[in-house]
């Protein structure tokens, strides 16, 4: 290693503790090292300046294109005239498209799919003290539910917030990402009480038959149904009857 | 590998449009977040930057092998351990958990970048060539070795970077001393 990457090393805590110690006892015992080192570091101080300096520029850039992008003026009457017969017949043409095109799976995942109601944290109007779990919540009471995943998605690494992981889940299923739902519906615990694990299997299994992955969406329901007493004992049942 | 990994190898290689669209994917979900610890939107606004910078210079040096976390994740706690550095300094009593700390390889210069020497330094080094700022980059910014360097910018040995290298601190040593 050549001298400036040694002290490049040093700066970055990337020396192993005996090299470190070793070093130190260079600088203590040769003061001439201690100048080339201050040299070294503010030189690295201005370089990273600067750089931070051209990358904040960029996003400021960034920020300004955003602001500045230009809203559709929508001032000309035959642009709308001709917009609202475009899009009567490409709705016309997307209906009959899902409807036919729709996959076995989609089609039961549209049958089954009811959206989990918030059983935490109710929204109490008028009051004052928000915290992350109750603008969550109320980003999905509002069906706002790409906001809801950034808002669960930070909740789920504080304390007593398991249920954070299957909120999640739901927002992605309902934002039509059923391959990110699914790992997140696993992942809820079978100690878990609110919502419990077996609620977490019927998500899952829904996940699936959206993904039109029948096998394992009846898998899932298949142990739902066996689940004495669960409250979507009774809807698993049916549903693996008509899988059968 | 999966899209995160992805992305962090694309920063790695200091892709621009891979930072823009972490920053721009992030920024509400992080104002929001940060709201309710400060009104104050221009603090938000810095912390949120320097988070991505942190995200941006620890995965260039190496620092972020895996994130255990997604990189929104990562994002909110860098930014929310800068915002609760400088609410700090306004003496606002915050606890910033050790935990926190520990996760965060980020110094912000803060008070060198007011020194003299640094601002001048930071004055003569924008006259250097194109050249001589992309290895100083590198080596000062980025803290690459020199064997990667050179194969980066395509020299053929080390020892023609090395000298190169040395030509240009004394540019700048030469200017420094003029002024």
């Amino acid at each position: 290693m050549d001298q400036e990457e040694l002290i490049n090393a040093y700066l970055e805590g990337k020396l192993s503790p005996e090299d470190q110690r070793l070093f130190e006892q260079l600088l203590e015992n040769q003061p001439e090292y201690k100048t080339i080192l201050e040299e070294h570091r503010q030189l690295k101080i201005a370089v990273t300046l600067e750089e931070r300096s051209k990358i904040k520029d960029f996003l400021e850039e960034l920020d300004q294109k955003e602001k500045g992008i230009p809203k559709s003026k929508g001032g000309l009457r035959s642009w709308i005239y001709s917009g609202i017969a475009a899009c009567a017949i490409v709705l016309a043409g997307l209906f009959l498209w899902t409807s036919l095109s729709m996959t076995p799976g989609e089609k039961i995942y549209k049958s089954y799919y009811e959206t989990y109601p918030n059983l935490i944290a109710p929204t109490v109007r008028g009051e004052s003290q928000a915290n992350l779990e109750s603008d969550a919540f109320l980003a999905f009471d509002n069906k706002d539910y790409e906001k809801a995943a950034v808002l669960f998605e930070n909740l789920q690494h504080e304390p007593d917030s398991d249920y954070a992981v299957f909120y999640l889940g739901i927002c992605q299923l309902e934002l039509g990402r059923p391959e990110k739902a699914i790992p997140l519906f696993l992942k809820v615990r079978e100690d878990a009480s609110n919502p419990d694990q077996i609620t977490a299997t019927w998500y899952a299994a829904l996940g699936y038959f959206q993904l039109n992955k029948l096998e394992e969406g009846t898998q899932a329901v298949n142990k739902v149904a066996r689940t004495e007493g669960h409250p979507l004992q009774a809807k698993a049942q049916e549903l693996a009857e008509i899988l059968k | 590998m999966d899209v995160k990994e992805k992305q962090l190898e694309l920063l790695k290689a200091g892709d621009r449009d891979t930072l823009k669209q972490i920053y721009l994917e992030h920024k509400n979900g992080f104002q929001l977040f940060a709201k309710r610890y400060t009104s104050d939107e221009g603090q938000i606004h810095n912390a949120y930057q320097d988070a991505i910078i942190a995200l941006m210079e620890n995965a260039q040096k190496g620092k972020i092998q895996s994130l255990s976390s997604t990189i929104g994740t990562y994002l909110f706690a860098v930014g929310k351990y800068l915002l609760f550095k400088s609410l700090k300094k306004q003496n606002q009593h915050l606890e910033i958990t050790e935990e926190l700390i520990d996760t965060i390889p980020f110094e912000s210069f803060d008070d060198e970048s007011k020194e003299e020497s640094i601002r001048h330094l930071r004055q003569k080094l924008k006259e250097l060539g194109p050249k001589c700022q992309e290895i100083l980059q590198l080596f000062y910014y980025q803290s690459k070795n020199l064997d990667e360097i050179a194969k980066l910018m395509g020299y053929e040995s080390k020892d023609v970077l090395k000298s190169t290298k040395s030509r240009c601190l004394k540019n700048l040593k030469d200017t420094l001393n003029r002024t």
